[in-house]
């Protein structure tokens, strides 16, 4: 009787590290499409800042705001691109530990579901065994 | 001779890699091919269009204006006239435009074909290795599908079982080639002498199963030895005559009785049980004499013959009869043999009593190290002391 009350708390358990295993899985596989999105984005800004860096002093330079181009100023654009390039650099940053803290996370999680299905099937076999 | 050699592994490649794994490694990565390869089509289009780009700025200062069909909306069109024809508005990215000459944006383009071309020759070398890496696992899975064996040898086991196993053979082969040389040479007379020896060894052989057998008594094994030498001596006195006699006992341990008469089968038993004892009592004696390597050798291998199926905790009494026996027998063949192997045999031994005595209490582990030196040259050394022994 408290064998099989054992037996069903530790499937309760798996069942539970389970979905904790897939909810890490699918954090993990969105801190990855966020990573992507970011060096894109990296690179485009790195490439907006190198022709602004070659552009003359009194070019105009307009930057699009919903339907309508803005003029700007240059060293107002180069400022911005460069304080966007640097927030980019620290969301990637940020993503790259999540996603390792995720993905230590998923191994532990992973190992202690191993350890309790070994412990489920040890249970089972004596169960079938008496 | 020696099958317990074996200290590599055999693996069936299939035991570690399924062959149906293998193939799916590989279609993944063809897979992940397919992907870079649409991705850098995508990127050749867009270096395409940029080319193109690049020739219509070129081309458009070069009139005041143009007649275009200038597109409204979606679906319609009107005929208009392109003006400032040197004046382009350009997309940065991130939404900065910036107004630019023809000849500024053709610079502007430039720089981003070349941005271009260099993630395409990344992704290129990234398809390359994905393919080198899609050959391999094709590979893997064909070659577990034949069923391909994995064999891994240690390089010191290898040597090992080259000096035990493998050189004795070709030493065999050397040793009777020139024997048959000698035996012609000196005509059919030696026959029968070799005959007799062979008979006498026989004897000998015999004589040693049976107190195998009774448990080793010492002093009788290495009576007999001396003896045995005597005889053979006396018998044979000459090169060519030991060199008979190991031929002998090496076709008898490597199994090739071919060249050799009957009466040797019935040893061949004998020296092949001889012989596998070796290998494993060789390690607690060959490790005392490092230095001491060749010369040895032939003694060691005696002294394990004689003690073979004897237990480690005797080697060291072994050790002393055997000083004692081979003093005699040492003495006794140097009386009757003229042949320089013999002498040299001789010698030998008594080299290797002195580092016997300063290193009999140590034992040393890394025995394979030195049994492979000892185990090359023995071929002949091997043989001579067996020879002597008899």
């Amino acid at each position: 009787m408290s064998s099989s009350m054992a037996l069903r708390d530790l499937q309760r358990d798996l069942e539970s590290k389970a979905n904790d295993l897939a909810k890490i899985q699918k954090d993990i596989a969105k801190d990855h499409q966020l990573r992507k999105k970011y060096t894109i984005q990296l690179g485009e800004n790195e490439l907006v800042l190198k022709e602004l860096d070659l552009l003359e002093e009194d070019a105009n330079v307009y930057k699009l705001i919903g339907p309508v181009l803005v003029k700007q100023d240059l060293a107002e654009a180069n400022a911005n691109v460069r304080k966007r390039i640097e927030y980019i650099s620290a969301e990637l940053k940020r993503v790259d530990a999540s996603i390792q803290d995720n993905e230590g996370q998923q191994n532990s999680k992973r190992e202690a579901m191993m350890k309790l299905q070994q412990r489920l099937q040890s249970i089972q076999a004596g169960k079938a065994k008496a | 001779m020696e099958p317990p050699q074996k200290k590599g592994t055999v693996t069936p490649l299939g035991s570690l890699f399924s062959e149906e794994e293998a193939r799916k490694a590989a279609s993944y990565v063809e897979e992940r091919i397919r992907e870079k390869r649409e991705e850098m089509n995508r990127l050749q289009q867009f270096v395409d269009e940029n080319d193109n780009l690049i020739s219509l700025v070129k081309k458009l200062p070069e009139k005041l204006h143009h007649n275009v069909m200038v597109p409204f909306g979606k679906k319609a069109f009107f005929p208009g006239r392109l003006i400032h024809t040197n004046e382009c508005l350009v997309f940065l990215g991130e939404n900065y435009y910036t107004d630019r000459t023809s000849k500024q944006t053709v610079d502007v383009l430039r720089r981003r074909d070349k941005t271009l071309q260099s993630q395409i020759h990344s992704i290129k070398a990234e398809i390359d290795d994905f393919q080198t890496e899609a050959s391999f696992f094709a590979n893997t899975a064909s070659e577990v599908a034949e069923g391909l064996l994995e064999i891994r040898e240690e390089y010191e086991d290898e040597e090992e079982e080259v000096s035990s196993a493998t050189v004795p053979q070709p030493g065999v082969k050397k040793e009777s080639s020139g024997f048959s040389g000698e035996e012609t040479a000196e005509g059919e007379v030696e026959d029968d002498e070799f005959a007799r020896i062979m008979s006498k060894l026989n004897e000998l052989e015999m004589e040693e199963e049976q107190e195998d057998e009774d448990g080793e008594d010492k002093s009788e094994e290495h009576d007999s030895p001396v003896e045995s030498v005597e005889d053979m001596v006396k018998g044979l006195g000459d090169e060519t005559k030991t060199q008979e006699t190991t031929v002998s006992v090496l076709e008898k341990v490597s199994g090739h009785s071919s060249s050799v008469g009957e009466p040797r089968y019935s040893e061949t038993r004998v020296k092949a049980k001889a012989i596998h004892v070796l290998p494993e009592t060789q390690p607690h004696k060959d490790t005392s004499d490092p230095s001491t390597c060749i010369g040895p050798k032939p003694q060691y291998i005696k002294k394990e013959d004689q003690s073979r199926g004897g237990i480690p905790q005797q080697n060291a009494e072994t050790w002393r009869d055997f000083q004692a026996t081979s003093a005699v027998s040492r003495v006794k063949v140097s009386s009757s043999v003229v042949g320089p192997q013999k002498i040299e045999s001789i010698q030998k031994p008594e080299a290797k009593f002195d580092t016997n005595k300063a290193f009999t209490g140590s034992i040393v582990e890394h025995t394979h190290n030195m049994q492979q030196p000892s185990g090359f040259q023995p071929p002949k050394p091997v043989s001579r002391f067996r020879a002597q022994r008899r």
